[in-house]
């Protein structure tokens, strides 16, 4: 199935990622990456962190919703997290949002949290291309064209409407 | 207080199988605390079934609400007209919460998403622990504080049991015998004596074995 | 001390690597203004060329960039590289110091640091010393990526420009117009109250001895080159590979001792310190890269004197299978046909044995930087034997010259953390001569008022920067600024050739004025290097610094997607689409100013106690010192001689004179601390003195508590006379007490209590002590016979000389197995009976003492304390610090700092810097007459709060703590800024300002989202 999503969706296709990354090490080890001119695939996207241990699942998750094809995690070698051990509960949470994209029929292997230093320029490097590989292979998140998904109203008592995901345009 | 764990993820899709807006309300007590059904909970399960319907090319949408409580009618009263713009709601509330979610929202379905487990204690971050099985005729006077219907497999009201090995439980070798820690505490309080006193059979009819149960203070109501 | 009004405010530091660098910044948390000299290009020292560092493999540069990036950014440092100490004149508090500044050829304000010039430059095959030459650099070039200054730099001697007047590549390529081939060598003069030198030292590579064959056999490197393969920012990426094929080596030896231990001409007396550990290091590092290496550590004593450094030894022979062979390699041969190296060696039972290996790596001495002998000549220091700057045990850190302190390497071989707890230790003690001047040199600078934005609907300024060619080449940065003024809240967008030049600074700084902008976004480098700068611009145009967002189109986009210009660019959209949703969901945020107490709670009266409150109020603060016993001392009082002279009871005495009589230091004895609340600046203590209390509010803590000897069980001790620990020893001997006399036989057994499976760390000054104890035995009664049974012979450092003198004199040092102790029996004397492994055979001593060299165990009662100032300790009782390497005297809880004996087994003169580093510490927070909580922290939603406990169950720093008021309040003066508890929270009501969950989920979907 897998296979034949990719070659539905033909040999261009080009899956984008959204790389969680912690300031401390990994967005490091990216602006290293580039001192020294590495170069890797360029689909993924960083969104820093100031410890992978402030994501939490809905994060997670919730760049799946926005259309990522592939989605990581990457903080510090274990013992080394800046906060003590904010990248151990990362990867426990790493862990429980693959149990629900599995529980949701999303091959858990578009999730995956890493670990490194701030020196591992090159290992960032491997993990952007390794990681661009693997979402090729599974193909785009959706069969055929990206799923509309439509954002929800998120409401907490007393009855205020949340900032945090703005009411759908056509709403 | 109440312990709840999430159901199944495919068991909430197929209650809302025939439904296109569905509302997930989470209740901001019990199942807050025990990370079960709170704001950030509502979150993931709204997120989550988003991505399973996406993925099953299903076209639904799902809005996000926490109550402060799912028990209390005063809460459900302001949303029911938001409530009433969707077509299903699915709470993650305890078994009470949905019950007066359905009693007190104009008709329409509501599905639990969660599994109401039993009343526990949260000793650690993560660790949930049942402690009273709700038996309406609290004994823990006579059993140095530790109850054996809450604590032992077979609620035995005389122990510890034949099957008991070292203190250990025969049901689950690695939790300790309710009936061997009752030994214990008592020889710890001096009041190993009170274990001679033969208990009679328990009364159960104040427990669910009674039928649905109703408290009602008189000084409180008018 | 100087008290004139013309005291100066301000200290010189001569050496920028990580001692340097953390004396700096320690002053200027005080109040004073620093100048950094160091004669390299960039600072960052050694530090800056590790991999890892042991015991914990932590990286080296993720630890050291962040300082890096503070003294870079501290407007009250002046880093002066290229530049070394020419004269000094004036007296202590008032020093003139003129220094020479070489020409660098490249204008270190001009210069972005971008690189361009370097790619341009012609000459491209000169050795990269940085790497030890394992690759090559080019003429002009900087010393390593994340050096400070970010500036480039021309090699004079190889620039064909400077050289043969031709090329000038560099000149013509850099739009910056920073290159100055007309630049000159100039003299900087500066006035300082005091000089702090850590000037480092130098790998020596004289001492890779001709038998070894470095620079003749291709495959013989030096530790240090070996640091450089393993480094993954290194020439070869962390792959270790063998110079002569660059295959990856599967037999790697280690020789240790080279150059160091070594009494020859070639080497040097002392004993490294380092080696034993860092060859350790390197052992289960190439054996973690590659699997199926096989690594061998050749040894004379392994010394892991360090904390946490037994258990590491332990662990690379046990878990990482390193081998260790306890024998010094006499020479290594090269076979010519495939370059391999065969060592030959003597085996445990005297055999020689020949082995093959095809990678072998000398653990070379650390010498005096080659400038120390003319430095210390500017500057009229004393230096030692060696070459170090000389120091004493009782008075570590000071020269013979008042005013002026040695750090780190200086004064002698030592590990990171001992050099860090040097160069706060200066701070402490420095500032003391200059207290009276605080605050005096520190430059302020004044900020128009700020705009109020609260309320207004985001208008959003984006500037793309061009980054010379560094962007514009990859990315069309036009039409990108041209796309970002269809985004939502954007105002305004404009394309800069340099943003981070002072006039693309300004060309930010109008347009917030003209376009009335209330968020900034910047398209350009990295904000971890950059952000301040571009901050501190929203900050002098009248908004609030935190309504900024770096875009990152350069270091994460346009250098790693050049050859595909297309989708770099399309990334870089993305990437500002992102920076902009974040921004426009921005909001102004403040530092809160919190009071603080400027006191100082000492727990602990002993030498460490004493010298850290003596150090807080040499500066002028008070402080509360309380000692459980009825008498101030501690350890002290039991030693009576020190190696090298000094007198520790002139000194115990001195340190309780001073303490007696200093105006500022309460003294509690018999107290102990019974309850503690609050935060850094805000402590409130309840102390117990013999049944009565006292309340006391207090800023800062310094935990100096002290630790216990060991009392044997083993060896007949408590039941026979003759038996006795070396502290009993050492009284008898002070009093003569003890029947010795030159027809008397004393046996020393080493490790009685220690590296043992109870207590598997190494007590660290006993093997001194006996050294120290047999000497004076041997200096008294000559003709007296003392044997030292040890296992590994640990005087390290600069102590290794007197392991030499007992030997000179006459003692016997016979090496016991790990596993087959002495037996000891009793009769008319003492019957020792040892295996000794040299003659292979059982040896027989009839002793008149048995001598036991006990260590020093942890105090249980700090359990206890532990738990009341919720600070961990480590298994083996001992109070554990933030950071092992970096924060060596710091907990991880603001204010709270150690030193002594409850850190772990030391030197007296250790625990005497150790302690003055803590009150440098402590004196960073207590010279602030009010705190400044960071602005990037949690906070609570009052009323979304179910008291639920996951925050307080789940932040590593036991920060947020249940109140009366029924919710969870996080004292933003306490708080790290993690967000773990933002995460955990299941009712959401916690946010991490800055990183909020809206911020994170509207840059989600900004990246991913045209709309």
């Amino acid at each position: 199935m897998t296979d034949e999503k990719a070659e539905q969706a033909g040999p261009a296709f080009e899956p984008k990622i959204i790389a969680y990354c912690c300031h401390y090490c990994a967005y490091t080890a990216a602006d290293l990456a580039g001192s020294t001119r590495l170069q890797y695939a360029p689909n993924i996207r960083v969104i820093r962190v100031p410890c992978t241990g402030k994501i939490d699942v809905l994060h997670l998750l919730r760049a799946f919703e926005e259309g990522a094809d592939g989605c990581y995690v990457a903080g510090c070698l274990d013992g080394d997290c800046h906060f003590i051990n904010g990248n151990l509960r990362a990867r426990k949470r790493t862990d429980y949002a693959k149990r629900i994209l599995d529980a949701a029929g999303i091959d858990p292997e578009r999730l995956e949290m890493f670990n490194m230093s701030a020196a591992m320029a090159t290992t960032f490097a491997a993990t952007a291309d390794e990681f661009t590989e693997r979402s090729r292979k599974l193909g785009p998140l959706f069969d055929g064209e990206k799923k509309d998904i439509r954002p929800g109203i998120v409401m907490r008592q007393p009855m205020t409407l949340s900032a945090s995901n703005p009411p759908a345009k056509d709403e | 207080m109440i312990v709840a764990e999430q159901k199944p993820i495919g068991q909430v899709l197929d209650m809302i199988e025939p439904f296109e807006k569905i509302l997930v309300a989470g209740c901001a007590t019990c199942v807050t605390v025990c990370s079960t059904g709170g704001e950030k909970e509502v979150g993931i399960l709204a997120s989550a079934l988003r991505l399973a319907c996406a993925a099953r090319g299903l076209k639904k949408s799902f809005d996000e609400i926490t109550l402060t409580r799912q028990c209390d009618p005063e809460f459900i009263e302001p949303i029911k007209e938001f409530a009433s713009q969707h077509d299903a709601v699915v709470s993650m509330a305890c078994g009470v919460g949905v019950h007066f979610m359905a009693e007190h929202l104009p008709p329409m379905p509501v599905f639990p998403a969660v599994n109401t487990v039993f009343i526990g204690a949260n000793p650690e971050l993560g660790v949930w622990v049942e402690r009273c099985a709700m038996c309406g005729d609290c004994i823990l006077d006579k059993t140095g504080g530790i109850c054996p219907i809450a604590g032992c497999a077979k609620t035995m009201l005389n122990g510890p049991c034949g099957g008991s090995n070292e203190g250990m439980c025969e049901v689950d070798p690695e939790t300790p015998g309710a009936w061997a820690r009752i030994v214990e505490r008592m020889k710890q309080l001096g009041t190993l004596d009170k274990l001679d006193e033969i208990q009679p059979p328990k009364d159960w009819s104040t427990s669910r074995d009674g039928g649905p149960r109703k408290m009602i203070r008189e000084d409180l109501k008018l | 001390m100087a008290e004139t009004s013309n005291t100066e405010g301000s200290v010189l530091v001569v050496g920028g690597g990580i001692a340097g660098m953390q004396a700096a910044l320690d002053l200027v948390e005080s109040g004073f203004y620093v100048y950094v000299a160091d004669s390299a290009p960039a600072i960052g020292g050694h530090m800056a060329q590790l991999d890892k560092t042991f015991p914990t493999n932590d990286c080296a540069m993720c630890t050291e960039a962040p300082r890096l990036v503070d003294v870079a950014n501290d407007l009250n440092i002046e880093v002066l590289t290229l530049t070394d100490v020419l004269a000094i004149e004036g007296e202590p508090g008032n020093f003139t110091v003129h220094l020479r500044k070489r020409a660098r050829y490249v204008d270190e304000i001009r210069c972005t640091g971008c690189g361009d010039c370097i790619a341009k430059c012609p000459v491209k095959n000169l050795p990269d010393a940085f790497n030890l030459g394992i690759d090559n650099r080019t003429a002009i070039y900087k010393l390593y990526p994340q050096g400070v200054p970010n500036v480039a730099v021309i090699d004079a001697e190889h620039c064909l420009k400077l050289t043969k007047d031709k090329c000038g590549i560099c000149e013509r390529v850099c739009q910056a117009k920073a290159i100055n081939y007309e630049a000159q060598d100039e003299v900087v003069t500066v006035h300082v109250g005091g000089v702090i030198v850590a000037g480092g030292y130098e790998m020596s590579e004289s001492g890779t001895r001709s038998e070894y064959g470095h620079g003749r056999y291709a495959n013989v490197i030096t530790g240090l080159a070996f640091e450089r393969y393993l480094s993954a920012s290194g020439p070869t990426n962390g792959h270790v590979v063998r110079p002569s094929d660059q295959q990856t080596p599967k037999r790697i030896a280690f020789i240790q001792c080279v150059g160091s231990r070594d009494i020859t001409s070639r080497g040097n007396g002392y004993c490294s310190q380092v080696c034993c550990m860092y060859s350790t290091k390197h052992a289960i590092i190439a054996k973690e890269h590659e699997k199926g290496v096989e690594a061998t550590i050749f040894y004379i004593d392994l010394r892991a004197h360090g904390k946490g450094c037994e258990n590491y030894y332990i662990s690379a022979e046990k878990d990482y299978g390193v081998e260790f062979i306890r024998s010094m390699v006499p020479a290594v041969r090269e076979n010519p046909a495939d370059k391999s190296l065969t060592l030959a060696y003597l085996g445990g039972d005297g055999e020689r044995i020949e082995r093959e290996f095809d990678l072998v790596v000398l653990a070379t001495a650390m010498e005096p930087s080659p400038g120390m002998a003319e430095l210390a000549r500017n500057l009229d220091l004393k230096l030692d034997d060696y070459g170090f700057i000389r120091t004493q045990e009782t008075d570590p850190i000071a020269t013979s010259r008042e005013a002026i302190y040695a750090v780190g390497l200086s004064s002698g071989p030592k590990d990171i953390p001992d050099s860090v707890m040097q160069a706060s230790a200066a701070a402490g003690r420095v500032g003391a001569i200059i207290a009276s001047a605080r605050g005096s040199r520190l430059v302020e600078k004044t900020y128009p008022p700020l705009e109020v934005i609260e309320g207004q609907e985001p208008r959003v300024g984006v500037f793309v920067c061009h980054c010379g060619i560094n962007i514009a080449g990859v990315i069309d940065v036009e039409a990108l600024a041209e796309y970002a003024k269809t985004l939502p809240g954007v105002v305004h967008s404009d394309h800069i050739m340099y943003s981070c030049s002072p006039d693309g600074l300004d060309t930010i700084r109008s347009a917030i004025t003209e376009h009335k902008l209330n968020r900034v976004v910047v398209a350009a480098c990295t904000p971890r290097t950059h952000e301040p700068l571009f901050q501190e611009t929203l900050r002098e145009a009248g908004i609030n610094r935190y309504l900024f967002e770096l875009a990152n189109i350069r270091d994460q986009c346009s250098w790693v997607h050049s050859a595909d210009e297309a989708r770099a660019t399309e990334k870089a959209r993305d990437l500002i689409r992102s920076a902009i949703a974040k921004a426009a969901l921005a909001e102004p945020l403040y530092t809160v100013p919190i009071s603080n107490t400027q006191r100082c709670l000492v727990i602990g009266g002993g030498a460490a106690g004493m010298t850290a409150a003596l150090t807080v109020a040499g500066q002028g603060y008070g402080v509360s010192l309380i000692e459980r016993d009825a008498e101030l001392g501690g350890h002290l009082r039991s030693i009576r001689t020190l190696l090298g002279g000094d007198a520790p009871q002139e000194l115990l005495a001195d340190l309780r004179r001073r303490v007696d009589e200093h105006p500022l230091v309460d003294v509690h004895l018999e107290t102990t601390l019974k309850e503690i609340s609050g935060f850094v600046g805000n402590f409130k203590s309840v102390l117990a003195t013999n049944g009565s209390t006292t309340e006391i509010e207090h800023g800062t803590i310094i935990v100096a508590a002290g630790a216990k000897s060991y009392e044997p069980t083993e060896y007949l001790y408590g039941e026979n006379a003759r038996v006795v620990t070396q502290f009993q020893l050492e009284a008898g001997l002070a009093g003569g007490t003890l029947p010795i006399d030159d027809g008397s036989t004393v046996v020393m057994i080493q490790c009685v209590g220690n590296r043992t499976d109870e207590r598997p760390y190494c007590g660290r000054v006993c093997c001194a002590q006996a050294v120290k104890n047999a000497i004076a035995i041997k200096e008294k009664h000559p003709r007296a016979v003392v044997h030292v049974l040890y296992r590994d012979l640990r005087v390290f450092g600069l102590y290794e000389q007197y392991y030499l003198a007992a030997r000179k004199l006459g003692v016997i040092f016979t090496r016991y197995d790990d596993d087959d102790p002495p037996k000891v029996s009793a009769g008319d004397k003492l019957s020792v009976t040892v295996n000794d492994l040299v003659r292979g055979e059982p040896m027989h001593i009839s002793a008149d003492l048995l001598v036991l060299s006990v260590g020093v165990v942890a105090d249980e009662a700090h359990e206890a304390l532990g738990m009341q100032l919720k600070v961990p300790r480590t298994s083996d009782g001992f109070f554990l610090e933030a950071h092992v390497k970096l924060r060596p005297v710091d907990f991880a809880t603001e204010g709270m700092f150690v030193c002594g004996l409850a850190h772990f087994p030391k030197m007296l003169g250790e625990s005497i810097f150790q302690a003055q580093a803590a009150a440098g510490r402590a004196l960073t927070t207590m010279s602030q007459e009010q705190l400044t909580a960071s602005a990037v922290v949690a906070q609570v939603e009052p009323e979304m709060c179910k008291q639920c406990l996951a925050c307080v169950r789940s932040c590593p720093y036991n920060v947020p703590k249940m109140t009366h008021m029924h919710y969870v309040q996080i004292e933003p003066a306490e708080c790290q800024g993690c967000g773990i508890c933002v995460a955990e929270c299941p009712a959401k009501a916690i946010q991490l300002r800055r990183f909020t969950d809206a911020q994170i989920m509207a840059q989600a979907h900004a990246v991913m989202n045209e709309t």
